[in-house]
This record gives C-alpha cells, structure tokens and sequence, in this order.
C-alpha cells in the first residue's frame, strides 16, 4: 500500500513538471537557454610577424585557407548569451560583432551574426549552424592596419 | 434417432418412473414395448436402475455425539470467516479499478516519466528550423552590407567555411 502512495507521489510530480513544461511558451522555454560564445581577433597581414602560438590548432587551419605571412592573434572574447539575446563584441576600427544564437538543435547552434561598421551599418548579416567543440565559422577581410582582420566565432 | 425422437417427446422422465416402478402397468406394458424397440432407451433404463441402486445402497451419514456437538459451531465460524459486509456488493469503481491498481499504477508513473523526459529531451534533439546535421560549421545564409560584398569559400584542405568581406576602403 505504501508502494501505492509513492507511485502516484511519483505520477503527480511528473505530471505537475510536465504541466508546468507544458504551460510556458517554447520561446518562454528556450530563452533559458545559453550559449557559450567565443571570437578570436586575429590580425593577418604579409609582414614580418609568423604565426602567434596563442592560435593554437587554429593557425594550421588558417594557414591552409590564407597565404598570409602573420597571423596575430589581437583578442579573444568569450561570453554566453540566451536564445535571441544578442553578444557583442568590441572589434578594432570600432566595428562591432554581434552574435545572437537562434536555436540549440542536437549539440549544435544556430546563430545569427552582424558585423556593423563604426556608423552601426551592417557590413555583413550571415546566419550560421555550429557544432558545439567544433571547427568556427570565420568572417574575414575586414580592413586593419596593413592586413585584414579574421574572426573566428564558435560556440558550445 | 428414435431415442432422440422420444427424448424430445418427453418420456425421459417416463422411462425414469418406469425404472422406478412409478408407473401403472397399461403404461409399463407400453414402455417395454417401446424399449424392445429402441436400444439407447434401454441403455438409459439401465443406467437409470444403476443409479437408482447407488442411491439406495449408499450408506447412511452418521456423526458421532462429539463430531455433532462441534458441527453447529464448526459452520458459524466458518460463516463468520466469510462474513461479508451487509450492503450489497458493487461494482468497482473507474478509479479502484485502474487508479487503485498497482500494475496500472506503475503503468501511469512509467508513462508519466517518459512524458517528461520527451517534453525535457525533446526540444534538445528537436529544437529550432531544420535537421541537417553537419560536423563542422554550416553557413545559411550570407547578406553583404550597403557597402561591402562578400564571399563564401572553403579552402580544399580546410574544414574553415569563411565569409569573406570585400570592404570599401572608405568605410
């Protein structure tokens, strides 16, 4: 009889979690999710300089796609930010990133990205997938100094 | 057939009386008649007087002062072991018949559970537009700026997908 009264302990306690699962709205529900969000800055430009130890695995990927002689890596920023709650990142010649994850879709994130120029104009609106631990998208070609800046934004 | 024939007809119950001699002579004289023509009646006659001849052979039930005294009392208990209570019985209601049962109890709980975990799980493995798995990074879409154009391109030995902006040295 006491293994009765647990049972339905147990059958109110899952129906009242999924009622109240149930009752806020999907939005409501994923907007307590986060994402962890990272950009690495790297300046790229033909002058003296190598590749910057901090790039890690990344500088072997980027040598593969660039012809670059420097790859430096100016800042790495991380942070989280909730479904549809926008992350911005400060960028040299007072660009802006901003990253926004739309979605979370088995361990991979959609995200929406802007990089606006010093006026706030938008310079490029993409809309990515990323695996969580995997390789990062790169948004590159932005002019600095003698070179170009390269971004590389992952999550997870 | 013809057994059958008088089985239908009702003298299942004469041939019975004729066994036992319950039957006056002008209607026994009819039977024996009917009998030296149809053998399963006479089979049943026979099985009759067997019957008849248990019955009255079998010997008397008798209790002794001892088993006497304790039968009565032997029977209330037993009835007061069975006693049920005084209002009618009922028919089970929805709720004892499934709520109150311990399997469907367990069944519910199970049920509930998984409900859960596919409300809690499901949105994880379900959750936003599209399916496409990909390993690395997946592009969507790409839209340059007023002032700038951009490329879409992934070097053949690479698994780096770039966007890359062709800014106007201006802005």
């Amino acid at each position: 009889m006491e293994e009765l009264l647990w049972r339905r302990c147990l059958v109110f306690v899952c129906v009242g979690f999924a009622v109240v699962r149930l009752g806020g709205s999907p939005t409501e529900v994923w907007a307590q999710e986060v994402v962890s969000l990272r950009a690495q800055v790297i300046y790229a430009a033909n002058e003296p300089g190598g590749v910057d130890a901090k790039l890690g695995n990344l500088a072997g990927e980027l040598q593969r796609t660039f012809r670059y002689s420097m790859y430096q890596l100016l800042e790495a920023p991380q942070g989280s930010a909730a479904l549809n709650r926008p992350w911005r990142v400060g960028l040299p010649g007072d660009r802006t990133l901003e990253v926004i994850p739309t979605a979370i879709q088995g361990g991979q994130y959609n995200l929406t990205v802007h990089v606006l120029g010093p006026g706030g104009q938008a310079l490029v609106n993409t809309q990515v997938r990323l695996r969580g631990g995997g390789p990062p998208v790169i948004v590159g070609g932005l002019l600095h100094q003698k070179g170009v800046l390269i971004i590389a934004i992952s999550a997870g | 057939m013809t057994h059958w024939f008088h089985k239908m007809a009702g003298r299942t119950r004469r041939l019975a009386n004729y066994t036992t001699g319950e039957m006056a002579e002008t209607e026994q004289g009819r039977m024996r008649a009917l009998l030296a023509a149809c053998p399963a009646c006479r089979r049943e006659v026979e099985a009759y007087r067997l019957l008849f001849a248990t019955l009255q052979t079998s010997p008397r039930v008798t209790l002794t002062p001892g088993e006497a005294a304790a039968f009565w009392p032997s029977v209330e208990g037993r009835i007061q072991q069975g006693a049920t209570p005084a209002t009618p019985p009922t028919r089970p209601s929805l709720r004892e018949r499934f709520w109150d049962h311990p399997r469907l109890s367990l069944v519910s709980a199970a049920a509930a559970i998984v409900l859960v975990l596919g409300l809690t799980l499901g949105p994880m493995v379900g959750r936003g537009p599209g399916t496409h798995g990909s390993d690395g990074a997946e592009v969507i879409s790409v839209e340059a700026g007023e002032n700038t154009s951009v490329m879409l391109f992934q070097a053949p030995d690479s698994s780096l997908k770039v966007i890359w902006v062709f800014e106007a040295p201006s802005s």
